[in-house]
């Protein structure tokens, strides 16, 4: 039977960390996922906390610590260092980021004219976060035909939001890119992939430039298509062609940015020598006792078992099926059948689902102690060589805080190094002091 | 419960329930990479499937070439690519099909009418106007990746062998080899056996046909199941009594371990034995490898060499053996190509319409495997390999093939310095 | 229109037949509804166009009706109709007297049946309980409603006559001896109010008919019968599937376009617009369900929804109108014309109440023979002999048709709003075109966005911005609900048939949604709008 020192379950950005931090710190490690999730759905950008209130990721992380029960309260400590060590890995892969703990929470305007909290974006939507500047209007600049981007619903949206100050003046046009209106498919892949391609690139770039308004300073919104594999060259040539600062939106699955993003980490973890296995579902482990000695997953005639010393789950939640609900109510953790807190059923969508507070059931998850192994209801550690990380955590309610990127990269950055024995309890190990900043890129 | 078991029916069939339109697989698909004319798989797959039920409303479907990165991308569990083989069943079953693509996917056929007059055949083959002629009356594209027939097939050539040792299902190995070892690669059967017969075990050569798959792939479901049942008739009584069954192609050994199953729901005792039982070469060699059972006396062969894993053994779910294979034999420097697909994708790429397609789909992976230097490459699964080897023009070898020649080297050499010992004056 | 001969209210099936039968016989009719058009009872039903099997053993003569309107509209309206056909089956739990008396039922209640071999049955439907003994084969079908009831909004248009959306009624003018002389309306968007003389009034309003009557100055009791239903995502028989038993809760599995929808229930409530489905009615519909299809209830379960029979209370039948005095669940599925001229001296109102959706054009038929009587108008009912307006060459709709005609132009995504129900741009644009102050969810009514497996995740922001679009156009009337409200509005009405089923794959999508619309898009930060009409909340 293969066997690895540590089975990593789920390829988000929790797995993903705890996989790379693991290998590089000597492990040899198996990262197995049924397929990808949360990681193509969402923004690209790093949310780390921006609970109401909040004036940067540190204050904000501050508050949610704070409240008790939420993960940062145990995370905290390692999320300076989670950060920094995610920039550098992503910059060494052509993804530079920009903003750090302590930068201001600014709005980042959305495809629909809302406006999200953000301080730590990918570099092709930093400008987004700008502070305007007078006489600075927006355009936003959409592509013809393309359906996941909408021009001029966000802008009668944005002109009425209470922006201080934003930009002085807002339009919308729309380019017609080359052979685009005889597609028969169009969405924000194939615009990606043809942005890829130089000589079609020099032409859309043309094209845009060409419906931008004569007059006047602008920063021009695009939607985030510009490029899969050559982002940077992109955003490059986008930049010196358009004449005006530019950023991208990102919009509907699949996106773009949290595309650039897992594939710089899944290249990365590939790169330090984690086998990545992608569509390994997991079909069950073997236990001694409270600990786990193996983890199977399906496989075509028989299921591939693997031994393994160390298991880190990082399934995820709700969204990426790492918890799951069932029809009597109760909310189950399928791969280990852990113990899930949960309110009751009757109180799951207490709330607004599409409001700013959302609902009870976003802080539904696994309990874990300060070693992120999974306990029961009255604190008893359930298996001694699990950690668990990311979305499938218990307390936080991570589209209301804003929060789940930062639990993510911090708690697969501590489960490595909890696992690799550096620290028995790293965050009475960490001297308490100002977080740490992240590296500039 | 879930659903499937309460209602006994089988799961691909209804694995597109669990569809959320999160569109992780479109972001996976290689077709829809590199063609408008297929609208990938959400779209063919799970989206297009609660409009089927009646008449076939489907037309584009049929440019899915079956790679299954889609079905392994899922996060909610739908059997994507499965879907979409069935879908272009119906279309078939309903509308029918060409004679071009019954022709080709009938590889029993093909291999009982080449081999005879390989001489000729291979001779047309590599002349150009013959491949125009091809093109445009039998629809085979004329740069497609054709392999020269064989001169003698492998079962010829095991017929002509010493008796047969069964030593029981311990010590024998069910040696399923396929159509392309066959008709096509028979060098590679040979040295499938000496490899196994290095490692103590007894080979034996069972009654097989083509396993169906170049039939499931273009639709013809019944033909398949045809074949399915001889295979499962001849392998399931070796099967049931702890034979392992293995292939040299994890085309042929996907279709034995899940798609009898999966696609033609056969789904009984016997052919559930005969998928149990199945293995591929290279998983069985590292399997027994992993319990210290492998012959590891294997000469150094210095090199880099590209190793490309097919779509096919992804599916299986076993990783890549043959990397951890490679890693034996000393001074070998085997390289993950790290890509996605060949395009090959059995006899889709031969077709005239589909060519270009698969060849933009494999062009990165060409360009790689050139600009690496190797002087030629290895993959499991024989389509990729004609693909590979036609596009790059460097050989394409199955990894056991390397296994092999080192064996081979390490015994001349162990022979050679025998050979010497004894002439050494004491 | 401020002069009309005829003002039906109530833009279900029932008043949407009499527009059209009224109008085919020369009169000038105006009908009026709340809210959109189907949006009531209609809008809620089972979307079953009975054979009238189920009635032939408790209540023949609506199995006679039922039959002879299902050879109707299947002659008359094939475009909005799929012709699935049915099958009655006597599972373990039915009796085996039922099934003993079933065909000589259908025969004396001229319902066509013919017994199948289980051979076949089971080959047609692969899913069905094993253990079911007999099966029965009937010419049920399936239908939408807003197509037919679009349909007879267009033949109505033909003679002259029209509809309103959105108009409610808030006052009845009576002229000095009682009698019906006109109506009072307030747009439910705008507030503005205007009047409309009449002479006669057809309250067709169905489960509100009480409150329509009561506005008049009549009193109508009526004891609206709430009936649950669950959408299951995908089809799961091609045919209608009934029990052989006494018509009861969760006995019926309708395929309706791409989903099946299983039902129902009957709970006796005080107010139609209050209807929510229960945990116990998820749990009981689900149990049936396993009897017709073993193991429905672990399959995905889509939506929930309810919708409100026009039952008409027993008590108040009078001796005049034909009144079926059969068992209790079923009594008051009779249909009833009501005069309300002697009964309660409001010469010129007329309710039409009771009845079922395979009935309409029947109910339709005899009240405004009852209307055409009071006005002295001599004009045959027309409406059985006519086409229904549709598109030309018109087919019965089959599952595939909407993929296939995609297909046919090379296939593809690109003009796709709305994925998982194949809703394209031209379809939206059409919808709008022909009622440019629809709402999204009015739209989910024409096209059927945001029906499928996402429940609008990706095509409600998608249409949002179309209605936006228009707006910025000047192709939005001042009455229509801004882009915002709508979207907020449709997002909240499809949470509101996702809370009751959040299990499983349908709460993982629910999860995808809202990571969409609160992380990516910050729909919480839109730009508060006008508050959204309250006909946007019953949805």
């Amino acid at each position: 039977m293969p066997s690895a020192d540590v089975v990593v379950i789920g390829a988000g950005l929790a797995g993903l960390t705890a996989a790379i931090e693991l290998a590089e710190r000597g492990a040899t490690v198996q990262l197995v996922a049924k397929g990808m999730a949360a990681t193509h759905w969402a923004h690209g950008g790093l949310d780390v906390a921006a609970p109401p209130g909040a004036r940067s990721p540190a204050n904000g992380v501050a508050r949610l610590k704070a409240r008790g029960g939420h993960p940062y309260a145990i995370l905290e400590p390692d999320l300076g260092p989670a950060l920094s060590a995610t920039f550098a890995r992503l910059a060494e892969m052509g993804l530079a980021y920009r903003g750090d703990l302590r930068t201001a929470l600014r709005f980042f305007p959305t495809p629909i004219g809302g406006l999200r909290p953000a301080a730590i974006v990918p570099v092709g939507q930093a400008p987004a976060l700008e502070p305007w500047s007078p006489g600075e209007g927006l355009l936003l600049l959409g592509i013809e035909r393309f359906r996941d981007f909408w021009p001029p619903y966000a802008a009668r949206n944005l002109a009425r939001q209470v922006w201080n100050p934003g930009p002085s003046r807002i339009e919308s046009a729309a380019a017609a890119l080359p052979g685009i209106l005889e597609l028969r498919n169009l969405n924000s892949l194939v615009l990606a992939r043809r942005f890829d391609d130089p000589s079609w690139r020099a032409a859309a770039v043309a094209a845009l430039r060409a419906t931008i308004p004569g007059k006047g300073r602008w920063r021009i919104a695009v939607p985030a298509v510009l490029g899969l594999e050559r982002h940077a060259d992109v955003l490059a040539e986008a930049g010196d062609a358009l004449g005006h600062p530019v950023f991208e939106i990102p919009t509907l699955p699949p996106s773009i940015p949290g595309l650039r993003l897992f594939e710089a980490l899944r290249a990365r973890a590939t790169a330090v020598g984690v086998r990545v296995q992608i569509g390994f579902e997991v079909a069950g482990v073997e236990r001694d006792g409270d600990t786990i000695t193996a983890v199977a997953t399906h496989a075509a005639a028989r299921p591939l078992r693997i031994s393994t010393r160390d298991v880190v789950l990082g399934t995820g939640g709700i969204g990426g099926g790492g918890l799951r609900g069932r029809r009597d109510g109760a909310l189950e953790e399928p791969i280990l059948g852990l113990p899930v807190a949960a309110p009751g059923s009757a109180e799951w969508l207490g709330g607004d689902l599409y409001g700013a507070g959302g609902v009870a059931l976003e802080s539904a998850g696994i309990r874990v102690d300060d070693q992120l192994r999974p306990v029961d209801p009255g604190g008893g550690v359930v298996l001694r060589n699990v950690r668990v990380v990311g979305s499938a955590l218990a307390g936080m309610r991570y589209l209301a805080e804003r929060c789940g990127d930062g639990v993510a990269l911090a708690s697969g950055y501590r489960a490595a190094r909890l696992i690799a024995g550096e620290a028995s309890n790293p965050s009475a190990a960490e001297a308490p002091g100002p977080a740490r900043t992240a590296v500039a890129s | 419960m879930s659903f499937i078991d309460a209602a006994d029916v089988t799961y691909p069939a209804f694995s597109t329930d669990n569809c959320i339109k999160c569109n992780v697989c479109t972001t996976v698909c290689p077709v829809a990479r590199v063609t408008d004319l297929f609208p990938g798989p959400k779209y063919v797959g799970p989206q297009a499937q609660r409009f089927r039920g009646g008449p076939s409303p489907d037309a584009t479907v049929d440019l899915c070439s079956g790679c299954g990165y889609c079905t392994r991308a899922c996060p909610a569990g739908v059997l994507i690519a499965e879907t979409n083989s069935r879908a272009r069943a119906r279309m078939v079953e309903q509308r029918g099909t060409s004679l071009r693509n019954r022709v080709i996917s009938d590889t029993d056929l093909l291999i009982r009418f080449g081999v005879p007059f390989a001489p000729l055949v291979n001779l047309d083959a590599h002349m150009p106007p013959a491949r125009w002629l091809g093109e445009l009356v039998g629809g085979v594209h004329r740069r497609a990746a054709v392999h020269p027939f064989a001169r003698r097939t492998f079962r010829s050539w095991w017929r002509g062998r010493r008796g047969v040792a069964d030593a029981g299902p311990e010590k024998t190995i069910v040696y399923f080899h396929g159509c392309a070892v066959n008709g096509f690669e028979p060098s590679l059967g040979r040295d499938a056996v000496e490899v196994l017969e290095r490692n103590g075990f007894s080979v034996i050569v069972p009654d097989q046909v083509c396993c169906g798959l170049p039939m499931i792939s273009n639709g013809l479901y019944p033909q398949a199941r045809r074949k399915a049942a001889r295979n499962i008739r001849s392998l399931a009584s070796y099967a049931r009594r702890g034979y392992r069954i293995v292939t040299t192609s994890t085309s042929c050994g996907y279709t034995l371990k899940a798609e009898y199953h999966e696609m033609l729901d056969l789904d009984d005792p016997e052919a559930r034995a005969v998928s149990e039982a199945t293995w591929d070469i290279c998983e069985l060699l590292s399997e027994l490898h992993d319990d210290g059972r492998l012959d590891t006396r294997l000469a150094p062969m210095a090199r880099d060499l590209p190793y490309h894993p097919p779509c096919q053994l992804k599916a299986h779910g076993i990783g890549t053996p043959a990397m951890d294979l490679f890693a034996l034999i000393p001074g070998l420097r085997a390289i993950d190509s790290n890509h996605d697909c060949c395009g090959a994708a059995g006899t889709y790429g031969l077709k005239k319409e589909r060519w270009q397609i698969a060849h933009d789909v494999g062009q990165p992976l060409f360009e790689k495997i050139v600009a690496s230097g190797a002087a030629d490459a290895a993959c499991d699964s024989e389509t990729c390999r004609w693909q590979i080897s036609t596009a790059t023009g460097l050989p394409v070898r199955h990894p056991v093939e390397y296994l092999a020649e080192s064996y081979r080297s390490y015994a001349a050499a162990a022979a050679l310095q025998g050979a010497m010992g004894e002439r050494r004056p004491r | 229109m401020t002069d009309v001969d005829v003002v039906v209210v109530g833009g279900g099936a029932t008043g949407s037949g009499v527009l059209r039968d009224l109008a085919m016989r020369g009169l000038r009719v105006l009908l009026v509804e709340r809210a959109d058009f189907g949006s009531g009872t209609s809008g809620r039903y089972h979307g079953l166009l009975h054979s009238g099997g189920r009635y032939v053993v408790s209540d023949p003569v609506s199995a006679r009706d039922c039959a002879r309107e299902n050879a109707v509209l299947q002659r008359i309206a094939p475009h909005c109709l799929e012709l699935t056909g049915g099958y009655f089956v006597a599972t373990p739990d039915d009796p085996d007297d039922y099934l003993e008396g079933f065909p000589s039922a259908c025969a004396d209640a001229g319902v066509r049946t013919e017994e199948v071999p289980l051979r076949e049955l089971f080959a047609a439907e692969p899913l069905i309980n094993r253990r079911i003994r007999a099966a029965y084969e009937v010419r049920d079908a399936s239908m939408e409603p807003w197509e037919l009831i679009d349909a007879n909004h267009a033949s109505a248009r033909e003679h002259g006559s029209d509809a309103w959306r959105y108009q409610a009624l808030v006052g009845v003018e009576r002229g000095p001896d009682g009698s019906v002389a006109g109506v009072r309306l307030e747009d439910r968007r705008t507030g503005e109010q205007r009047g409309v003389s009449c002479q006669v009034i057809v309250n067709a309003a169905g489960a509100w008919a009480g409150q329509v009557a009561a506005l008049a100055g009549a009193t109508l009791h009526m004891s609206p019968g709430k009936g649950s239903m669950l959408i299951m995502n995908r089809r799961l028989t091609s045919a209608v599937v009934n029990r052989l038993a006494q018509p009861g809760d969760g006995d019926i599995i309708v395929p309706v376009h791409t989903v099946s929808i299983l039902g129902t229930t009957d709970v006796t409530v005080d107010d139609p617009d209050d209807v929510r489905v229960t945990a116990d009615e998820v749990d009981a519909l689900l149990a049936d369900g396993d009897r017709l299809v073993p193991g429905l209830s672990s399959a995905r379960v889509l939506r929930s929804y309810a919708g409100c029979r026009p039952l008409y209370d027993a008590g108040e039948i009078e001796a005049s109108d034909t009144a079926h005095h059969a068992q209790s669940r079923e009594i008051s599925r009779a249909h009833h014309v009501i005069d309300h001229g002697a009964r309660d001296g409001v010469p010129g109102l007329f309710s039409i109440v009771g009845g079922k959706l395979t009935t309409y054009r029947l109910m339709a038929e005899q009240t405004s023979d009852r209307v055409c009587v009071s006005l002295g108008i001599e004009a045959p009912c027309r409406t059985a002999d006519e086409l229904l307006p549709g598109p030309p060459g018109a087919r019965p709709y089959w599952l595939g048709g909407r993929l296939a005609a995609v297909e046919a132009d090379g296939g593809g995504d690109a003009d796709l709003v709305c994925e998982c129900e194949i809703v394209t741009n031209s379809m939206l644009r059409h919808a709008l075109e022909e009622r440019p102050d629809s709402s999204i969810d009015d739209l989910r009514r024409s096209t059927r966005l945001g029906m499928g497996p996402c429940q609008g995740a990706f095509c409600t922001c998608r249409a949002a911005a179309l209605l936006a679009e228009r707006a910025d156009a000047g192709q939005r009337p001042p009455e229509a609900p801004e882009p915002n409200d709508s979207l907020r509005a449709f997002l909240a009405e499809r949470l509101r048939g996702a809370a009751p089923i959040a299990w499983g794959d349908q709460l993982m999508e629910l999860w995808l949604e809202a990571g969409v619309y609160r992380g990516t898009m910050a729909v919480d930060t839109l730009p508060a709008g006008e508050d959204m009409a309250p006909t946007d909340a019953v949805g």
